[in-house]
């Protein structure tokens, strides 16, 4: 999720593009506290978060679960002798706040309470689950987890769970193939999706008389000229970064605008590195290092400070999804706001990738029906129908996309959309959208995610050849996949 | 009357016998605390780098060396070795050189000798964590502080990517790392340099010793022990940094920033390899061990000397 936006709140003032000597220690001040707070947190683990309320406290006006049909809710409360927890890193604290709130009046007496972790959520968590000492009833993860978790026992399927196939039913077509292990046990119900986004500073391109460019080659020209006319020094703020491993995200995503093939044939062996098109794509991003055309330490600038440069108007181009581009045009977070827009996709197809995260339960809950109440409430609908948390929250507030064609659909939402984006642009780019392979449930592939971030890393500051990172990328799938 | 001596050596023998398990018994629950802490871990994590364990597997595999020989010949082994090595030195020498300097100019009587010594305890003060945020902040290429007074003074034409490559990124680190540990050593060097006998000074001041001289021969040798100690202290934190690395590059650009740390770690928690990190934090653990007995044998024998 947007890890980013605390991060951001933070930075403000970094977005001015002068920091005052007192801004700056203040600044300092607090990252040092997040920082402390960050270790604090990570070295507790799993504390509960006191958000929650507790079930004394629920509304007088939350219906008495046996008067209304459907789950016995009080029934559920008492059987679980707890609250239900959910799991998830810290940055989403103050935007699932209401949601959490939201939850326990409508279900009321059954309860909900956040379990979150600061730092590396993946690798915090997986230390957790390993420790067993966990009592998280769900939880969410990136690609390339999920069926690691799996084998090792910490998620569990959730094939049995009554209700579970109505979701199914409304996921938007191709989806649910990537909820289920490849002997066909659904574990996952899908977050979030998410599309690769084009955004360019319009009043940047107007300084040169340029046109949006429409071709990669087209791209490259222009980036040229805003550097030469100096417009800005560093034309594309790419989020080249190891951090959640956007850069193998990026090269996915300008591939496919490209006409590139699938990365992944169906049997999972890697097929990427023949292809002309992910060459192509590489060799352009080591000419833009070697020219200049980006930040030359955007490999270890982290996420929010990759965010920073375009939104500082420090750069005229930058990738990403639609969260960062509602942060860019939001003029108390950005000062591009006025020209930051939504294109299509350069290349031969302007496709791009369409990703997500997912849902899973873990398989220390004491009884999958009832935990299945947290999930599908954030997964698809409340108990009235409703969803919610998926529409308002994540469609309305953030910009993202669902798995459910209603809820991306809606008029409200593209309505919301349109106050920070050209709507149609971005549903036209939506449709143009490839989602990956069964890979991204793969237990290696977050594995595979990081060593492949590196190389491509190396292979863009030229310290190795692109078509021995590439190589070595599929070399080490093919070790791991044992052909 | 004869037996009298024969009784009191029994008495001495059982005073002494009864004062050791006295000791013993104030000792015990801090050598429990020890045992259970350090040496069951050590024992127990050495028993992992022999096999081949995934973290949350129950499945556990007698690999024997199989994973010290993995990993010195991966091919991230020897520039994480060398790295590291390299910073380690880095740290402990201007930790060790600038301390001392700061101690000796603490010795001196000039005003605001006080607030300076105050003040000079600050940078000790901020975790890992804290320093790497505050150094990411100064040295930020876009819109980082250091890049607009540079720029403001006419020292640089354009803004300069600091955190470009591996190397600048680990001096910087270095820079950080010395900047926090030079207080502790200061003090350490201070409270040293306080006990030199002022008669030692005086007599080499009356032999015609120079400032120098007299630092060299008389006062450098006194504080041997705490430069010893020093220099340790330094060399462990510098094999030990893992923070800065976690927060500004995650191992990057590539691979560059990769210290035996970072690895060990990486190894673990993302590739849940757990028997090989464990080989590699024993590897460390050794190299430690070494360089530590070599620094003291090293000091040791000059003293003798």
């Amino acid at each position: 999720m947007d890890k980013r936006k605390q991060f951001q709140d933070l930075t403000d003032g970094y977005m001015e593009g002068r920091l005052s000597r007192r801004r700056f220690l203040q600044a300092s001040g607090l990252l040092g506290l997040a920082g402390v707070a960050s270790a604090i947190v990570a070295a507790c683990s799993s504390t509960a978060s006191p958000t929650a309320a507790p079930a004394s406290a629920a509304p007088a006006t939350a219906a008495p679960a046996s008067a209304a049909a459907g789950p016995d809710f009080a029934a559920m409360a008492k059987k679980l002798g707890r609250p239900l927890r959910l799991h998830h890193d810290s940055a989403v604290g103050p935007l699932y706040e209401p949601y959490i709130k939201d939850f326990n009046a409508k279900y009321a007496p059954l309860q909900v309470e956040t379990s979150y972790t600061t730092g590396d959520y993946h690798a915090i968590t997986q230390t957790q689950l390993a420790g067993g000492s966990v009592d998280f009833d769900v939880l969410f993860a990136d690609d390339g987890f999920a069926q690691k978790w799996f084998n090792a026992g910490w998620i569990r399927s959730l094939d049995d769970v009554e209700g579970v196939k109505d979701v199914l039913a409304d996921l938007n077509p191709g989806i649910e193939k990537n909820c289920r292990t490849a002997d066909g046990k659904l574990i996952t119900l899908p977050y979030y999706r998410g599309i690769e986004v084009f955004i360019y500073n319009k009043e940047h391109l107007d300084k040169i008389g340029a046109a949006v460019p429409k071709t990669w080659d087209e791209f490259l020209d222009t980036c040229r000229q805003l550097k030469a006319k100096k417009v800005v020094d560093t034309p594309y703020s790419p989020f080249w970064c190891l951090q959640f491993q956007v850069i193998w995200t990026e090269l996915i995503a300008e591939s496919y605008s490209d006409g590139s093939g699938e990365f992944f044939d169906e049997k999972m062996k890697p097929i990427f590195k023949d292809d002309p098109v992910v060459i192509s794509t590489l060799q352009r991003w080591n000419t833009m290092y070697k020219e200049g055309l980006i930040p030359q330490d955007v490999f270890t600038t982290d996420y929010g400070n990759i965010a920073n440069i375009f939104a500082g108007a420090k750069s005229s181009f930058t990738i990403r999804y639609g969260p960062q581009l509602k942060q860019f045009t939001d003029p108390a977070q950005s000062k591009s706001a006025s020209g930051a827009k939504n294109a299509p996709m350069p290349g031969k197809t302007g496709a791009t990738l369409d990703r997500g995260a997912w849902w899973m339960m873990s398989s220390s809950t004491p009884d999958p029906q009832i935990a299945w109440q947290l999930m599908r409430y954030f997964a698809w609908k409340d108990k009235d129908g409703k969803p919610f948390f998926q529409k308002q929250l994540l469609a309305i507030d953030l910009g993202l996309q669902t798995a459910f064609a209603s809820i991306n659909n809606d008029p409200e939402v593209k309505a919301a959309w349109a106050k920070w984006c050209d709507a149609d642009g971005l549903v036209a780019q939506i449709k143009n959208s490839r989602s990956g392979g069964q890979e991204v449930l793969a237990d290696w592939y977050g594995e595979f995610q990081v060593k492949a971030s590196e190389l491509l890393q190396e292979a863009v500051r030229g310290t190795k050849p692109i078509q021995q990172a590439l190589d070595e990328a599929a070399a080490f799938v093919t070790s791991k996949t044992g052909g | 009357m004869t037996s009298l001596p024969a009784t009191r050596r029994i008495n001495r023998r059982s005073t002494e016998v009864s004062e050791r398990a006295f000791g013993l018994g104030f000792a015990s629950p801090a050598l429990l605390v020890t045992l259970a802490l350090l040496a069951y871990p050590l024992v127990y994590s050495l028993w992992v780098s022999l096999h081949q364990v995934t973290l949350g597997s129950d499945k556990w595999k007698f690999v024997g060396l199989d994973n010290y020989t993995g990993i010195l010949r991966d091919p991230l082994f020897w520039p994480s070795l060398q790295r590291t090595l390299s910073f380690a030195l880095i740290v402990t020498v201007f930790t060790t050189i600038v301390g001392l300097a700061v101690a000796l100019l603490l010795t001196e009587d000039f005003r605001g000798r006080a607030l300076f010594r105050a003040v000079l305890i600050l940078p000790w003060s901020l975790s890992q964590t804290m320093l790497a945020l505050t150094f990411g902040w100064i040295f930020n290429s876009t819109f980082g502080p250091l890049n607009g007074l540079l720029l403001d003074l006419g020292f640089i034409s354009n803004y300069v990517a600091w955190f470009a490559s591996g190397e600048s990124v680990l001096y910087i680190i270095a820079m950080g790392l010395v900047w926090s540990l030079v207080p502790f050593a200061a003090m350490l060097f201070l409270g040293a340099l306080q006990t030199v006998p002022e008669e030692l000074e005086r007599a080499a001041r009356v032999d015609g010793a120079g400032p120098v001289r007299r630092f060299l021969l008389v006062k450098l040798p006194w504080i041997r022990e705490t430069v010893l100690i020093v220099v340790i202290i330094a060399a462990l934190n510098g094999f030990l940094t893992f923070s800065p690395i976690y927060i500004l590059t995650g191992g990057g650009p590539g691979t560059e920033t990769y210290l035996l740390s970072w690895w060990g770690y990486r190894t673990g928690f993302i590739d849940l390899d757990l028997g090989r990190s464990a080989a590699i934090f024993y590897v460390m653990t050794l190299l430690i061990a070494v360089l530590a007995t070599l620094t003291v044998t090293a000091l040791g024998r000059r003293r003798e000397q």
